[in-house]
């Protein structure tokens, strides 16, 4: 996501709605007017207080100097009852509570009536008023009414001398301050004001209105990245404000879509580019060779699966180490020593390879290694590829192979040496008999056949080799032909003390074979069976025949084969790794030969087996009549001898 | 060819697997005068060796129970230093490792199958011969086979 589109995210959070926005707009200009409304009264009343308290001060002074002019005569109680009427009736109407005359002593001559008749002030209000020689103002609350009560005295003279005082209190009471008059100037006000509202907010919306429509485009570009220029009169404030915000979106806009056509760009690049990474990083973890490549500090950076699997590591292990953390102890040194000795110095590096055999935790791999400096056009290092190439397999044929040349050359050479020496023999003339010289004769006979059947293998292998090996077929009878190759290897087991057990059907069909090469498919099987049973063993042989096929089952109680290698012993030149196995001689082409010669045939070969108790073949081989070899003109052919 | 007269002490161990080798071999010595005693595998050579006490051994590598490598060791160990013998062994097989060793061993002749039992039975005389004049235990040069 974009810092464009983050922001635009960001201000839909905040952004008001329209009708919430004129809403807002209104509820403010109504309160706004109330709060102008109870202001207003406030302060009309605040000024009607002060003016009626400026007024009570004036007309409470004026009347008290009046009476206390009036009262100048003497302490005549019928002249102050009168004062006092007169009083009564002027300063009813201005909040005269009450009024009295006293004498010297506080004694009240004369007062009011009314409510407040004959109403005696708190005691140091009236000895305040007693003791004054002067005018005074006190004010005080009225613990009746909690009013405030303005009282003003002057001492009342005669002669030059003090004779009395008057007294007259007020109460400033707004409902009685407030006349009709003033309450109605204030509605007529509050009314006026409620009245501007509208007109205000009528005002107020239209000189907002470019901001509204800012609002509403803001909304529009959030909600579905569209915007609509604002047309405002361009002569005021506001119409400028709207043609900059015009300019300002308008380029955001287009910067916005510039971007976002770069980023789908980007985004498609990506798409390839992790394709395309994608597909080298498969083509190189599927590549047979182990591949390790290093940056120009020596820290891995590619490691394919082949390579992981080779040093027994995962690749998030060693991605990021060096090669000296990637290999044990026990090959760490002599790969690191190769390392060194084909690291790139200048423009020499000998470009050799190691073969060595890696000892990473479990099994042993052997591999071949090189080491390669990755050079830059500028001829520079880069970094360096270590490739290991798995030589296990082909160091195995190798030695597989040379063992069976090892036993190819014992098999040749040992008839071989055998007529040699005969001959010779014969030559020097060492055997004088007649019948020793037959016997020789004899053995010399033997031995070149034996000679002739062993080349004779020979050249079926390496016809197998080169696919080339062709079957005779011919129909053979199978109760002789299975005795006799029973028959051969019995002494074998005789020696051994093996149990033989030989199972036929009393009826079995022809077989359609090749005689030679299907007696040396069951040759091998049954010769293995009790080449590798332990003495006192058993083995057992067994035809049967179904619709399609003579079916031979070979069983021993033998060393049995491990399931690992059960997959691979029909490999050429494959040898038990078993010591048990590896103590009898062999060449490991035995099996590969019985099963090609059998599937030549149209049959196979399977096995099961189990370590340390036996192994089971069973052999298929075609018989007379069998669909599998329909086209095969048996006119042409007779019944073989076995 | 007649042997060399040297009494009973003219004794030849063979061992071998293969019967024919044992025949012509034993056939050839014989011939020629000498004692010849055989054995069919290295473990039957070994008691042979230690209960015949033969000048001269013929044997085979590759053989059931004990090879003839093994063979050797062990006749080395049980060997009477008052009487040496001559090792004579013959393979069929192709074992470099093998014909190292070989060259390393003392009074020990190594040579590959076919073998002519006519140079074996020369083999043999040369090294009586030589034994008798100089009374050495070292194979002479003059062993080489024709």
């Amino acid at each position: 996501m974009t810092d464009f589109s983050k922001l635009l995210n960001t201000c839909r959070r905040f952004a008001p709605k329209k009708e919430e926005f004129t809403g807002r707009v209104g509820l403010i200009l109504v309160g706004i007017s109330l709060l102008i409304i109870v202001l207003t009264i406030s302060l009309f009343v605040i000024y009607i207080q002060r003016k009626h308290v400026r007024e009570l001060n004036s007309y409470g002074v004026a009347l008290t100097d009046m009476v206390a002019g009036f009262a100048t005569t003497g302490p005549d109680v019928s002249t102050a009852d009168n004062l006092l009427k007169v009083v009564d009736i002027m300063g009813s109407r201005s909040g005269l509570v009450y009024g009295m005359i006293m004498d010297v002593d506080g004694r009240v001559i004369a007062h009011t009536d009314g409510q407040f008749a004959g109403y005696m002030p708190d005691e140091p209000i009236a000895k305040n008023v007693i003791t004054s020689n002067n005018p005074l103002r006190q004010v005080y609350d009225d613990p009746l009414t909690r009013h405030s009560i303005y009282e003003f005295s002057r001492p009342v003279y005669h002669n030059g001398k003090k004779t009395g005082a008057v007294r007259l209190g007020f109460t400033k009471d707004i409902d009685a301050l407030l006349s009709d008059s003033d309450i109605k100037g204030l509605l007529a006000l509050a009314t006026l004001i409620f009245s501007l509202v509208p007109i205000f907010y009528y005002l107020m919306r239209n000189s907002v209105r470019p901001l509204m429509s800012v609002n509403d485009e803001l909304k529009n570009l959030l909600e579905k990245n569209e915007f609509k220029k604002i047309t405002v009169n361009p002569g005021n404030e506001m119409g400028k404000l709207a043609e900059k915000f015009n300019q300002v979106i308008t380029r955001l806009m287009e910067k916005y879509e510039n971007l976002t056509a770069s980023y789908e760009d980007i985004e498609v690049l990506n798409k390839i580019l992790s394709y395309e990474k994608d597909r080298v990083e498969a083509i190189i973890d599927n590549i047979g060779d182990g591949i390790m490549v290093t940056d120009s500090v020596g820290r891995i950076i590619l490691v394919n699966q082949t390579m992981a699997n080779l040093m027994k590591f995962s690749r998030q292990e060693v991605i990021g180490k060096t090669i000296n953390d990637c290999f044990y102890a026990k090959d760490k040194e002599e790969i690191l020593s190769f390392i060194e000795k084909n690291q790139f110095y200048g423009n020499v590096f000998s470009h050799k390879n190691l073969e060595i055999t890696l000892k990473q935790s479990e099994g042993e791999n052997i591999v071949r290694l090189s080491y390669q400096p990755l050079l830059s056009p500028e001829e520079s290092v880069t970094g360096n590829i270590l490739l290991a190439k798995d030589i296990t397999v082909h160091k195995m044929a190798q030695q597989n192979q040379s063992d069976f040349i090892a036993h190819v050359s014992h098999e040749l050479r040992t008839p071989l040496n055998t007529i040699k020496s005969y001959v010779e023999m014969l030559m020097d003339d060492e055997v004088s008999s007649r019948e020793t010289k037959l016997e020789f004769f004899n053995t010399i006979n033997e031995e070149t056949d034996r000679l002739a059947r062993l080349i004779n293998n020979l050249l079926n292998i390496s016809k197998i080799e080169m696919g080339s090996l062709m079957i005779n077929r011919d129909m053979v009878k199978p109760r002789e032909f299975f005795e006799d190759i029973f028959r051969s290897v019995e002494n074998q087991a005789v020696v051994k003390c093996i149990k033989r057990e030989f199972i036929l059907p009393d009826k079995l069909s022809a077989l359609v074979i090749d005689k030679d090469l299907a007696r040396v498919a069951i040759l091998n099987v049954l010769g293995n069976a009790i080449k590798y049973t332990p003495e006192g063993g058993a083995i057992t042989f067994k035809a049967e025949e179904d619709e399609d096929h003579i079916r031979i089952d070979i069983s021993d109680t033998g060393y049995g084969i491990s399931e690992e290698e059960i997959p691979r012993i029909f490999d050429k030149f494959f040898r038990s790794a078993d010591e048990k196995i590896k103590a009898q001689t062999g060449n490991g082409l035995g099996l590969a030969l019985s099963r090609e010669i059998t599937r030549l045939h149209g049959g196979d070969i399977a096995v099961s087996s189990e370590i340390g108790r036996g192994t089971h073949f069973t052999l298929t081989l075609p018989k007379e009549d069998s669909p599998r070899i329909k086209g095969y003109n048996r006119n042409h052919h007779s019944l073989a001898e076995s | 060819m007649k042997g060399i007269d040297t009494g009973n002490m003219l004794k030849v161990l063979i061992v071998d697997d293969e019967p024919y080798v044992l025949r012509v071999l034993k056939m050839k010595l014989e011939n020629a005068g000498y004692e010849v005693i055989t054995a069919v595998n290295g473990v039957d050579g070994l008691e042979k060796f230690v209960g015949e006490r033969p000048a001269v051994v013929i044997s085979d590598v590759r053989m059931p129970l004990m090879d003839g490598q093994e063979m050797y060791q062990m006749m080395q160990e049980r060997k009477d230093e008052n009487n040496p013998f001559l090792f004579i062994m013959m393979t069929s097989t192709i074992d470099k490792a093998l014909k190292i060793w070989a060259e390393q061993m003392e009074n020990l002749f190594f040579t590959e199958k076919p073998v002519s039992p006519r140079n074996v039975l020369n083999l043999v005389n040369e090294y009586f011969s030589t034994l008798r004049n100089s009374n050495s235990i070292a194979c002479p040069d003059a062993l080489i086979p024709k």
